[in-house]
């Protein structure tokens, strides 16, 4: 794969994270405590399990690798995350 | 320069951006969102990203655990390249490993976290007033006038 077609990979994966980001509201209240799946601007699968949801992608001939996922939370927990390693 | 983003619900809207992620064992895997966070030391792939690439960390070797608000887990480690737009850069990837079901639940929704080792590499601008997220090459910071 040459530079172009990875740039292009990669400009299709964040429009598809602008999707997501855009239509957040709408995706939460139909898609609620799930991991969804965008491909070309489209949700093409949503599970609880995102074992399920890579299965479900396979299924449709889908490179789950080439689909941008999100795990769309109904808590409004804050994101504090790991920071240090401690050896 | 690389471009990021700013994205989630309204109100709560964090810096992303993308990269491809190769490993030396299997190629290109797939694409990867990245938040930004200054205060990671290491770049962390997120339990969900692990899943989607097909990438079992109980055959990875055992990395340093992590700690942060809530506790210390266990991690493995995974040498990689990140291609962020045309800068491959490589690393060596952290991969939560949590032992439990219920903890394997609660890190569902942590994203994959673009640490120190590689921001490193970049000046960073993120300004959310204008929707800027940018990771400068030396050449694009040292050209600014800043203090």
């Amino acid at each position: 794969m040459n530079k172009v077609e990875i740039q292009a990979d990669l400009a299709r994966f964040e429009a598809d994270a602008h999707y997501v980001g855009k239509h957040w509201d709408e995706l939460l209240a139909k898609y609620p405590d799930h991991c969804v799946a965008v491909y070309n601007q489209q949700v093409v699968g949503a599970a609880k399990d995102p074992r399920e949801l890579v299965e479900q992608l396979e299924r449709k001939g889908l490179d789950p690798g080439r689909v941008y996922r999100k795990w769309l939370s109904t808590s409004e927990d804050l994101l504090i995350v790991p920071a240090l390693s401690t050896g | 320069m690389i471009r990021g983003y700013f994205e989630g619900p309204p109100g709560r809207r964090r810096p992303f951006v993308t990269a491809r992620l190769e490993l030396a064992t299997r190629g290109p895997v797939g694409e990867v969102e990245f938040l930004i966070d200054t205060g990671a030391e290491s770049t962390i792939l997120g339990p969900v990203d692990a899943l989607w690439l097909r990438i079992d960390t109980r055959l990875l070797p055992t990395g340093p655990r992590t700690v942060g608000i809530g506790g210390r887990i266990a991690t493995t480690r995974l040498e990689a390249r990140l291609r962020l737009g045309d800068r491959p850069i490589s690393t060596v990837l952290r991969l939560l490993a949590p032992r439990s079901r219920r903890q394997q639940q609660a890190l569902l929704s942590l994203p994959s976290l673009l640490g120190r080792d590689v921001l490193r590499h970049f000046a960073l601008v993120v300004e959310e007033r204008t929707d800027r997220v940018l990771l400068l090459d030396p050449d694009e910071a040292d050209a600014l006038s800043l203090p």
